[in-house]
């Protein structure tokens, strides 16, 4: 993939290709544009660049010895991560 | 790149009643990616509902999952949904914040199961695909964005 330098891209064009630029996108340089003069958040961080860890894990096996374990409900898992009403 | 809320992200873990929905799901070729903020939510409903469950999840974020520490540009994204959506957002902050950090990651699609608070319509309402496919419920509380 060809890398591309980020930092230098400002103006409408990240507003309207920022899913483009992050294809090219091989190491993170940064996530955050200038974009009219104004900092944006549009393009692909660091730590979500591909990485070799996919296509070796045994997923066969990993399910395998997930489902000996005692099962549960996935309304359980919700209302585990239910939130109190905000003030 | 695939945005696994914290619903999936335990769902992936523990044995549960859509473990085989989550299988095919982790079977598919797309990069998954697991923010910070799901991360601690995940490990917070583990240590109540499944405390033993944490290792698979360590196993994961090593041999699966990209995992995501940058809070900032995902925190960025949540307060432009909120400029733009006003006192429409009726979707609490958190559940706001995950969908700005999978749109700060150029994520393509938004994958949970929580059709009760808003997430998934939100998500889809900002363009990304949703896994598990939309549904009468979540085109229903998308009216409530748009309205």
């Amino acid at each position: 993939m060809k890398m591309k330098t980020l930092q230098r891209i400002s103006g409408t064009f990240v507003r309207h290709n920022w899913k483009a630029v992050t294809e090219g996108l091989v190491e993170g340089k940064t996530f955050l544009v200038e974009n009219h003069g104004k900092r944006e958040a549009v393009v692909m961080s660091p730590e979500a660049v591909d990485s070799p860890k996919r296509g070796g894990f045994d997923l066969d096996a990993y399910f395998k010895r997930l489902k000996q374990r005692p099962a549960i409900s996935l309304s359980k898992i919700n209302a585990s991560l239910v939130r109190s009403p905000e003030l | 790149m695939i945005y696994l809320d914290a619903n999936v992200v335990v769902a992936s873990v523990t044995n549960n009643d859509h473990s085989e929905q989550v299988e095919r799901l982790l079977r598919s070729r797309k990069p998954f990616y697991v923010s910070r903020l799901a991360d601690y939510e995940a490990r917070k409903s583990l240590s109540s509902i499944d405390p033993g469950a944490e290792k698979n999840l360590d196993q994961l974020l090593v041999e699966k999952f990209n995992q995501g520490k940058e809070w900032e540009a995902a925190i960025m994204q949540a307060i432009k949904i909120s400029r733009r959506f006003k006192q429409r957002l009726w979707v609490d902050s958190a559940d706001t914040l995950h969908v700005g950090w999978a749109l700060s990651i150029g994520a393509e699609m938004f994958a949970s199961f929580d059709r009760d608070s808003g997430p998934r319509a939100l998500a889809m309402v900002m363009g990304l695909k949703l896994w598990p496919e939309a549904g009468p419920i979540d085109f229903e509380q998308r009216k409530l964005l748009k309205a």
